[in-house]
């Protein structure tokens, strides 16, 4: 019965933890040193290896030039669009198929025969039919997000306790409420789990067609540097591509936790 | 009153079917608590489905009779693990069942209150299941069966996963309650002791398909008697119901 009365109300969500990100901190700076240390020595080839410093001047260069904001400007939208594209009739059909037998029936074979296909072998018969534009890069993005949370969906759907089920009918629910009370909070947390896969790989798709057709994004940014040989450029690049989808998936980890209060969050 | 008459359910399975109750009859007086008891895996719980008209029997019939014919049945369920929705506070887990009702937010709000506090729960309204221990969550399922007023409660097992001083305080506090709104209980348990402890009157299912075999009426001077009081009147039925299911255990161990 000893249930701490004050662990209630709005004091959700994961605490700040020093001792969990300092020593990774100190890790990272201290690679960076080694890495400074051995390019001042000339032990590092610098075409291969550019100093730390002078990759962060060629970023600080990119970014007054505004060079980097068109490129993150371009794959941001396209990823986003990608996304919210795919997500929503991913989530849907989802939520439908984990509901419906019949539907379930009817499409699981579909599903089951393109989920394995890697969705950007699709993209040249995209391109044929959409052209080079951002049409086919958003559509292959949306693509590759459906089917990652339409499966996740599903199946946090049919993992609800019958349970609940019983619960709720019992208690005189009727279809749509069962659908509003139990399967959409009941599936939150495995809808969760697929925009985060899916968010990761609409990066993924949008930098890997932005390398093959794109004029700009950080794809193109990171092509046209190997093609100069501007390796600075290169890592520079690199490293905005790291931050943005640990800044996606961080931004979505904390929707989460204000999406899904009922669950503990570590 | 509840009646089952000659209630019988076969669930169709690709190894064939699967005969899980063979014709039931129970009837219970309003206000009546009837235990089952029963090995497990006897349809203990398909009955409990069977009555809340999850599923239909195959044949036989469920009856709610009243002076003006026979009405469908209202019930509340328990579970051994309660069953609160864990994306629902403590508050919206109770007031589900007014809500589906029709109830407007304000009166279901002060009802489900009402009964969380019967409970000793006020102070935890707004807490989600996972922030509460598993003594206060069957607490919650108990005044969530409570506030509909559904004149018929069927508990699976309840309080099975608490540890023994709180299985028996739930006892107490489902007891109190009970004797306050006075509904009829069918109580399904293994457990032949807890059913002598609650029950007017305790049912024996057989092994699989599941029939009456043993009904038992405790002699009214002893129901629902203090722990630890008057207990050697229990030594007799005890042993024999003992007897019985033991050899309906072993018969479906033999089985399988």
């Amino acid at each position: 019965m000893a249930t701490d009365s004050s662990r209630g109300g709005a004091q959700f969500g994961p605490k700040l933890n020093v001792s969990a990100w300092v020593p990774p901190t100190i890790l990272l700076f201290a690679l960076l040193a080694v890495w400074a240390g051995l390019s001042g020595l000339g032990v590092l080839d610098s075409f291969f290896f550019p100093s730390p410093q002078k990759v962060a001047g060629t970023l600080l260069q990119m970014s007054t030039s505004g060079e980097l904001a068109t490129a993150l400007t371009a794959t941001l939208g396209r990823v986003f669009l990608g996304f919210a594209l795919g997500a929503s009739v991913g989530v849907v059909a989802g939520l439908l198929m984990g509901e419906s037998a019949f539907l379930r029936t009817l499409f699981d074979p579909w599903v089951s025969a393109l989920y394995p296909l890697p969705k950007i072998a699709l993209f040249p018969v995209l391109v044929l039919f959409l052209g080079v534009g951002e049409q086919s890069k958003v559509v292959i993005i949306a693509l590759a997000v459906l089917f990652l949370t339409l499966i996740n969906t599903m199946s946090g759907v049919q993992g609800i306790s019958p349970l609940y089920f019983d619960v709720a009918r019992n208690c005189g629910a009727g279809r749509w409420q069962v659908f509003r009370r139990v399967i959409l909070p009941g599936s939150l947390p495995s809808i969760f789990a697929g925009l985060r896969l899916a968010l990761g790989m609409a990066l993924l798709m949008a930098v890997a067609v932005e390398l093959v057709t794109a004029r700009q994004g950080l794809g193109a940014l990171l092509w046209v540097s190997w093609e100069t040989m501007r390796t600075d450029k290169l890592y520079a690049t690199l490293l905005v591509v790291s931050v943005v989808g640990w800044s996606l998936n961080a931004g979505l980890a904390r929707l989460e936790v204000w999406a899904i209060p009922w669950r503990e969050h570590r | 009153m509840l009646c089952c008459k000659g209630v019988s359910k076969t669930f169709p399975s690709p190894q064939g079917d699967v005969e899980a109750l063979r014709q039931v009859d129970l009837c219970a007086e309003a206000g009546e608590f009837v235990c089952l008891i029963g090995p497990s895996g006897c349809g203990k719980t398909t009955l409990l489905r069977l009555i809340a008209g999850l599923i239909p029997p195959t044949t036989g019939q469920i009856l709610c009779p009243t002076e003006n014919g026979n009405s469908p049945i209202r019930t509340s369920l328990v579970f051994q693990e309660g069953g609160l929705f864990p994306w629902m506070t403590v508050l919206d887990n109770v007031a589900f069942g007014l809500e589906m009702l029709g109830v407007p937010r304000p009166l279901r709000k002060k009802q489900a209150m009402d009964f969380l506090a019967q409970v000793g729960l006020e102070a935890f309204l707004h807490h989600f299941p996972y922030q509460l221990s598993a003594g206060m969550r069957q607490r919650a399922a108990l005044a969530r069966s409570f506030v509909t007023g559904a004149p018929v409660l069927l508990m699976d097992e309840p309080f099975a996963s608490l540890d023994t001083q709180m299985h028996w305080i739930l006892e107490e506090e489902l007891l109190r309650i009970w004797r306050e709104h006075r509904k009829t209980v069918v109580y399904v348990t293994h457990d032949v002791d807890e059913a002598l402890r609650l029950g007017d009157r305790l049912l024996v299912l057989t092994a699989r398909p599941g029939r009456i075999c043993y009904e038992y009426t405790v002699p009214q001077e002893y129901r629902r008697s203090a722990v630890g009081k008057n207990e050697t009147w229990k030594q007799e039925v005890r042993q024999e119901i003992w007897q019985l299911i033991r050899r309906e255990v072993e018969r479906s161990l033999a089985r399988s």
